[in-house]
């Protein structure tokens, strides 16, 4: 079976590694940047099968990146956004626009796996 | 007593405090302060309060009439600051064991020259081995990780410094955001309800004071922090 493709958008280097690390292990092909041009120049270019972003991302935002995804290039790819404790706000609006799941920091890799291998399942 | 008893106390205290400063207190200190704080306001307000039952002693507060008792929830709002300095200043100099003046049946001048905040006492600790199991047990990883935290550390320290001093407190957010997750991650709690802190005054009343106060706090604690995770790192080495 192949390995499913994954864009990590998340600009934490720290977090960004671990999860990096931990999705690789999980068996999915992980392609990672903390900069939102190079997350939107990547995808105009290929879709991966989901995309796990931070909402707030240097020069391009997670809300921007679900809006782009879903209005631009008109995917349906699964969305799971990182948010921090205290962004309620931002969530709602992450699901509005199309995100498919949220995880809250600080992240638990393990739970990321599950709800990764969740929205996969589901498509 | 009566109220216009305690408003002349209270108002002696306020005089008494004037060189009263918790720039120097550790966050435990000023965690310490606030709670005990907290506790006399709560004490005050339910002796002073006619609407509880249970202070029957209060009844006569009733026959006040509407000027005097707007006048008297005046004066105990305005006095509400002075009872937070006031019982802080106290119970840090109890914690030193300073005696205070306030054991004495008149009040007398606070002797600040005799007041000295204790160095630094902090209680920092971490356990890797939750974020080792997260790393599935790769010692390589883990230091990498604990590498990226302390630049990221170092990187806000920077950062912070600039944004204080030119007062740019968005910005300020914005770093204390950004290295949050890194800190809650490798549970050194310490620094993450320091910066916790940092971005709450940044949102809402960005009290210059209170932040360079925080900063201050964040500047002891890291060194400290960094030696508990060094210690915690060799232990699981081992």
């Amino acid at each position: 079976m192949a390995r499913k493709s994954l864009l990590l958008a998340e600009d934490d280097e720290l977090l960004a590694s671990l999860l990096n690390f931990r999705l690789k292990k999980g068996g999915y092909d992980v392609v990672h940047s903390g900069d939102g041009k190079q997350v939107k120049e990547y995808l105009a270019q290929r879709m991966p099968d989901i995309i796990v972003s931070d909402i707030m991302m240097p020069y391009f935002s997670g809300m921007e990146l679900i809006d782009y995804v879903r209005n631009e290039l008109k995917s349906k790819i699964p969305i799971i956004i990182i948010s921090s404790a205290g962004n309620e706000e931002n969530v709602i609006n992450a699901f509005e626009l199309g995100a498919n799941d949220f995880i809250s920091k600080p992240v638990s890799p393990s739970e990321l796996l599950v709800r990764v291998a969740r929205e996969l399942n589901k498509n | 007593m009566k109220p216009k008893n305690l408003l002349d106390h209270l108002c002696e205290m306020e005089s008494q405090l004037g060189d009263f400063s918790y720039e120097n207190f550790t966050m435990s200190e000023a965690e310490e302060v606030k709670q005990a704080f907290l506790a006399f306001k709560n004490t005050l307000f339910e002796k002073i309060n006619p609407t509880n039952p249970k202070n029957a002693d209060y009844n006569y507060l009733k026959s006040f009439n509407e000027t005097e008792r707007a006048l008297l929830d005046f004066d105990m709002q305005t006095y509400d600051a002075v009872i937070t300095h006031y019982e802080s200043y106290t119970n840090v100099l109890k914690s030193l064991k300073i005696e205070t003046p306030m054991k004495s049946e008149k009040y007398n001048s606070i002797p600040s020259d005799r007041v000295t905040i204790s160095p630094l006492q902090s209680t920092a600790t971490v356990d890797l081995y939750p974020l080792l199991e997260d790393c599935m047990g790769e010692m390589e990883l883990l230091e990498e990780l604990i590498k990226l935290y302390e630049k990221n550390a170092l990187e806000f320290i920077g950062h912070a410094k600039i944004h204080l001093k030119n007062e740019d407190y968005d910005r300020l957010r914005l770093s204390a955001h950004k290295i949050k997750a890194g800190l809650a991650m490798l549970k050194t709690n310490d620094l993450y309800s320091i910066v916790l802190q940092i971005e709450q005054t940044c949102k809402t009343d960005k009290d210059h004071k209170h932040l360079q106060f925080l900063f201050n706090c964040f500047l002891n604690e890291f060194p400290l922090v960094q030696n508990a995770l060094q210690l915690s790192y060799s232990e699981l080495k081992k």
